[in-house]
């Protein structure tokens, strides 16, 4: 086994608390299934048979009701994290280090792709990397998609990442708000690498590559809490700067002596190379650089690798406004990112006379009334679609009731949602088993049971 | 090469767009403005002086006659004269020739920006137009750029300007340290957004907004500066807009930095291939001859020249012979070596990486590497010459040996038997007498006075020191010079490459407290010692430590072990090997009572008492030869009431974890 996969799904939604706050984030459904199904699915098609996955300890029962290891045929070890814990991904990591045995394969539950892992793992093994992410183009559909419920936008803070583009070796990765006015960068870095593209418009996938001995470093390094934010930016920061104490893994970090700390280890004594790769390195000729004999990487033994993807889809659902874009596009994007695996069950409506184009998806034992008018919505199963009831840009999760004549736009209607004769609802959301009266008109609104709301 | 002009024109008349503007211009600088090539321009100008046997200026007027370029101004300014007598006498200004030449003089031009405002004010530009220096070796298609500029300037109204670049990764020997640069630019339109020259720094910093600003940025460290661009007719109005552009560097500052109120953007465009580069100083000089022998510059290589003096035949191993070159038996051209007309090698010397001009006399058993000799030198026998350049008539009487970087200027004598340093540059004149071509004048000593240094120059020398002086204060220190014959790449990157000392590099991306501490502590310790030297009050020692203490955020615990900690560690600073206890008690002891307030009052409460003990402890370990002055220092402490009984006692009863209490205990009995 070249890597363990391990999906982290102990997200909180904290972009998306008002879907969140009745369902984990990781089974809000996105076409009908559950979002993690998606990341495992990849994992599925990409010859992955078992995973790790990471969910918070208060949706254990839900994830295991989902049943997710049988729908996707994988071994499924899933961990569950304290619930009073707020653990960022690094500790998440860190709370299963006895489970990782060799290099892993981190994914998000809210991505879902067409992409081929083996592009990021040829990269990772091409230059025996300690580091590859997947870097995808933002699309800006998704980023500027309306979010229901919301007033005013959202501002985004961008990655500035740079990359060397012809080897894809990472220079800096951070967030725009890591910077204040410039952004520094080394001379003798630029002098090794003197062709840097400087991208803002990407988007971390938030799938990585990553050695075992990195996980050794995260352990060992219990102040950083994620990987995207801490870990990430430190690692690749320090892929230039070589161990004083090289080759002797075993002393102590001159820091320690000043305070009475334990002795810590810095990130070059972590990286095990063997003999054979030493050996290796010594003996090859090869330079891969122009312009300088210097040996492979500049001797550098942390190497962190971007691959930016070039065609088709990768999208993260991971704030509202993306979670219901992403909803509106998985019946035309199905086929690719699922790699054609079966739909799931879509109830037909021939036999009503109810108008439903391709552009929507219709669950199992749900009731369309008819003159039921359905465009670009997603609809779980058993619902109970009144007559002459419109839905238009719609999500609505299971066991929803839309009574007669209602008019919904670009609404999220979470499951056991009611929502009463003759409304009008216009970017909305209805949480969990809440109620819209009749006769509602109703705009940029959020339905929620309020204590539940603060409480999260 | 009438050919290739030929087929120029041919391709000009094609091409509509050169078509509606009918002329192409060309501006040349031929002064540099500076004095690098001192002192070999005090009497000539630069742009004559010849590398690879031909005047500077031909190879750029040259260059711009095989791209076509049909109207060529040349703006001179130091040694004019010189240089209009030229020019006129050339093939340049002959009748057919299908580039006409025009000099314009002006003695007051005192850097490019004026000339640009002298352009504007002639009122000689009608189009685009190619500015370049008098001093460019190239044979790039600068057409095809201008034709690109033309286009690109469609789309982009405001472009005004296209900055040509070669392609050269870090470290190539052609590029100009002085010119080395960082750009960012938008890699569609090639847009430049941001240029920097790099200068000495280590850190380079690019403004956030660039990146925000731009999906996609390239950032090039991989470029060498031809000096070669390609304006629009707005620029020279732009420079008498703004008086403070001199250079070109100011005029790129300035734009970018305007970019949004007056909406002129410079763009870049990177040759791949085709050869480029300025004569910008003597290590240019050295790397450019070296090229254009080595046929990089090809076309533009010795053979294929019209030179003075008929044409070189071209031999393998580089090497290039013009006609009655006199070898004698056993001499060795190695590789490389261009020989002018009528010179002559004794025997059994051997020259490599040379360039010897017209009429020059090589005696036997000579050693040359790496020289430009111009014409009429004479070398006697047995001298070994590394890496020098010998202007005309110079002499070299035998048994000398020249170092690398040397600088013998015209009628130079040396010798015999003598040894020339590094970059010594000797010229004959006596060097009081002011040569400076801007006539700014110093005061103007009696040259008799000044007698010849036999031993700078030997017995039957002729030469003086050229000061270079007075060029640092009119050339400004922030760039690293080339200094020919040294490799002056300095081997700094060896330890940039090691976990930075100071953490502060790593310490954005995470910062474990450790680092806080550290810092914190060298803080510290560097005021104290300050303090101890300067002789500060006390009081304003402690308002230092305080601070450095917000500023790390470090705890009051942490401020008094680390506090007692530095104290201890000062005498320790002086010396490099190991102090005898004795000494270091003698050091330590006018430090403490002159530190005494400063301790008192980190030591007030029980807590912070307790503290200063476990400092002292660790301290004893840590240097266990010293081990018996902590109950000295203790005892001391003691006495001076700064740590009282009860504490000294109960740090006794429960020993903090560090263990080793052995010094401690002696120290306690002996107490009592």
């Amino acid at each position: 086994m070249e890597f363990q996969a391990v999906v982290m799904a102990a997200g909180r939604g904290s972009r998306m608390t008002e879907l969140t706050t009745g369902c984990p984030k990781c089974l809000l459904p996105v076409g009908n299934v559950p979002m993690i199904w998606y990341p495992l699915n990849l994992l599925k098609r990409n010859g992955f048979q078992e995973a790790i996955v990471i969910v918070p300890e208060m949706a254990k029962n839900e994830v295991s009701e989902a049943r997710i290891d049988t729908k996707v045929d994988m071994k499924l070890d899933i961990v569950t994290i304290p619930s009073s814990e707020d653990w960022g991904t690094a500790e998440s990591i860190r709370y299963i280090k006895d489970k990782i045995k060799v290099d892993v394969l981190i994914i998000s539950c809210d991505l879902i792709t067409d992409f081929e892992l083996h592009q990021l793992a040829d990269v990772y093994r091409t230059h025996s990397a300690s580091l590859a992410m997947l870097l995808a183009p933002v699309s800006l559909s998704l980023v500027n998609a309306p979010a229901p419920g919301q007033k005013g936008k959202h501002k985004r803070v961008r990655d500035i990442v740079g990359i060397e583009s012809h080897t894809g070796r990472l220079m800096f990765v951070n967030s725009e708000a890591d910077f204040e006015e410039n952004v520094p960068l080394r001379k003798f870095i630029l002098t090794r690498h003197p062709v840097v593209q400087v991208h803002s418009d990407l988007m971390d996938a938030h799938l990585y590559l990553m050695s075992k001995w990195l996980v050794d470093y995260l352990v060992e390094n219990e102040n950083i809490t994620t990987i995207k934010g801490e870990l990430l930016p430190s690692v690749v920061k320090k892929q230039f700067y070589h161990s004083k104490t090289e080759g002797k893994n075993d002393i102590t970090n001159m820091k320690a002596s000043v305070t009475s700390v334990d002795p810590k280890k810095d990130i070059h004594s972590h990286k095990k190379t063997g003999e054979w790769y030493d050996l290796l390195s010594e003996l090859s000729t090869r330079s891969n650089q122009w312009g300088s004999l210097d040996d492979c990487y500049h001797g550098d033994q942390v190497r962190c690798y971007g691959y930016i993807m070039k065609d088709g889809l990768c999208v993260r659902a991971n704030t509202l406004g993306s979670y219901a874009e992403v909803n509106r596009l998985i019946p035309k994007i199905w086929d690719s990112v699922t790699g054609n695996s079966e739909r799931p069950i879509s109830a037909s409506l021939s036999r009503s006379k109810s108008q439903g184009g391709d552009d929507s998806m219709i669950g199992e034992g749900t009731n369309i009334a008819d003159k039921v008018t359905i465009k670009k919505s997603i609809i779980g199963n058993h619902c109970q679609l009144k007559e002459k009831v419109k839905l238009l840009n719609c999500v609505i999760m299971d066991h929803v009731t839309v009574e007669e004549g209602s008019t919904l736009q670009s609404c999220i209607l979470c499951s056991n949602a009611f929502v009463g004769k003759g409304s009008e609802l216009k970017d909305c959301i209805v949480g969990q088993q809440q109620r819209v009266m009749d006769l509602s008109k109703l705009s940029n609104d959020v339905i929620l049971e309020i204590e539940k709301f603060i409480e999260i | 090469m009438a050919s290739s002009i030929k087929s120029s024109n041919r391709k000009g008349k094609t091409d509509e767009v050169i078509q509606q503007e009918d002329i192409i211009q060309a501006v040349v600088i031929a002064d540099s403005f500076n004095k690098r090539f001192a002192p070999l321009t005090v009497c000539k100008p630069k742009v004559l002086l010849p590398l690879v046997n031909r005047p500077l200026l031909d190879y750029t007027l040259e260059f711009l006659s095989i791209n076509g370029i049909q109207e060529t101004f040349i703006f001179c300014c130091s040694h004019a004269q010189q240089i209009k007598d030229y020019i006129s006498k050339s093939s340049w200004s002959n009748p057919d020739s299908h580039m006409s030449v025009t000099t314009i003089v002006s003695e007051s031009f005192l850097s490019m920006g004026d000339v640009l405002r002298e352009l504007d004010s002639k009122a000689l530009i009608r189009s685009d137009f190619i500015l370049l220096s008098g001093d460019t070796v190239s044979q790039i298609p600068v057409r095809d750029i201008l034709l690109k500029h033309k286009k690109q300037q469609q789309k982009d109204k405001g472009m005004v300007m296209t900055l040509v670049f070669k392609k050269a990764l870090p470290k190539h020997k052609t590029r100009c340290l002085e010119d080395e640069c960082v750009v960012a630019v938008e890699p569609e339109t090639e847009r430049i957004l941001h240029y920097q020259k790099v200068g000495h720094k280590k850190k380079i910093e690019f403004p956030l907004t660039v990146f925000q600003e731009n999906n996609k940025v390239t950032l090039r460290y991989d470029l060498l500066d031809t000096h070669i661009s390609i304006c629009s007719p707005h620029v020279p109005p732009l420079f008498s807009d703004n008086f403070d552009y001199q250079t070109r560097d100011d005029f790129i500052r300035g734009v970018l930095i305007n970019e949004e109120i007056m909406g002129n953007t410079v763009n870049l465009h990177l040759i791949d291939d085709g050869y480029a580069a300025q004569v910008s100083n003597l290590t240019m000089y050295d790397a450019i001859s070296q090229d254009v022998i080595k046929r990089w510059s090809y076309p533009v290589v010795p053979d294929l020249l019209s030179l003075p003096g008929g044409r070189y035949s071209y031999l393998r191993h580089n090497i290039y012979k013009q006609k009655d070159v006199v070898l004698e038996r056993h001499c060795i051209l190695n590789e490389n070596v261009v020989i002018g007309r009528g010179s002559k090698v004794g025997s059994r010397s051997s020259i490599i990486n040379s360039v010897i001009g017209h009429d020059c006399e090589i005696g036997s058993n000579v050693h040359i590497d790496g020289c430009y000799m111009w014409n009429n030198v004479k070398v006697e026998d047995g001298c070994i010459l590394q890496s020098c350049l010998l202007a005309n008539n110079v002499v070299v009487k035998k048994g000398v040996t020249i170092h690398a970087g040397s600088v013998l200027s015209y009628n130079v004598v040396v010798g015999p038997d003598i040894t020339v340093k590094c970059s010594t540059l000797l010229q004959a004149e006596p060097p009081s007498v002011d040569m400076d071509e801007f006539g700014d004048n110093e005061t103007l000593e009696p040259s008799d006075s000044i007698v010849v240094d036999p031993n700078l120059v030997g017995a039957e020398g002729k030469g003086f020191l050229f000061h270079s002086s007075c060029e640092s204060d009119d050339e400004n220190d922030e760039f690293p010079k080339d200094i020919w014959g040294q490799t002056c790449q300095s081997g700094s990157e060896g330890d940039e490459t090691s976990v930075p000392d100071s953490v502060e590099e790593l310490s954005d991306g995470d910062s474990p407290p450790p680092d806080d501490l550290r810092l914190f502590y060298s803080e510290v310790l560097d005021s104290l010692l300050r303090g101890i030297e300067e002789k500060v009050k006390w009081e304003n020692l402690v308002l230092e430590v305080n601070s450095s203490k917000y500023a790390y955020n470090v705890t009051m615990k942490e401020v008094n072990t680390l506090v007692m900690k530095a104290i201890l560690e000062i005498p320790k600073q002086g010396s490099q090997k190991p102090l005898q206890p004795q000494m270091y008690l003698v050091a330590l002891k006018p430090l403490l009572s002159q530190l005494l307030p400063l301790i008192k009052n980190y030591m007030k409460s029980k807590e912070s008492q307790l503290d200063c003990l476990s400092a002292l402890e660790e301290f004893g370990i840590v240097n266990e030869e010293l081990g018996v002055i902590i109950m000295k220092v203790l005892h001391f402490l003691y006495e001076k009431d700064v740590l009282s009984e009860p504490v000294i006692l109960e740090w006794y009863s429960n020993p903090p974890v560090l263990g080793d209490v052995d010094p401690a205990e002696q120290d306690l009995l002996r107490k009592r």
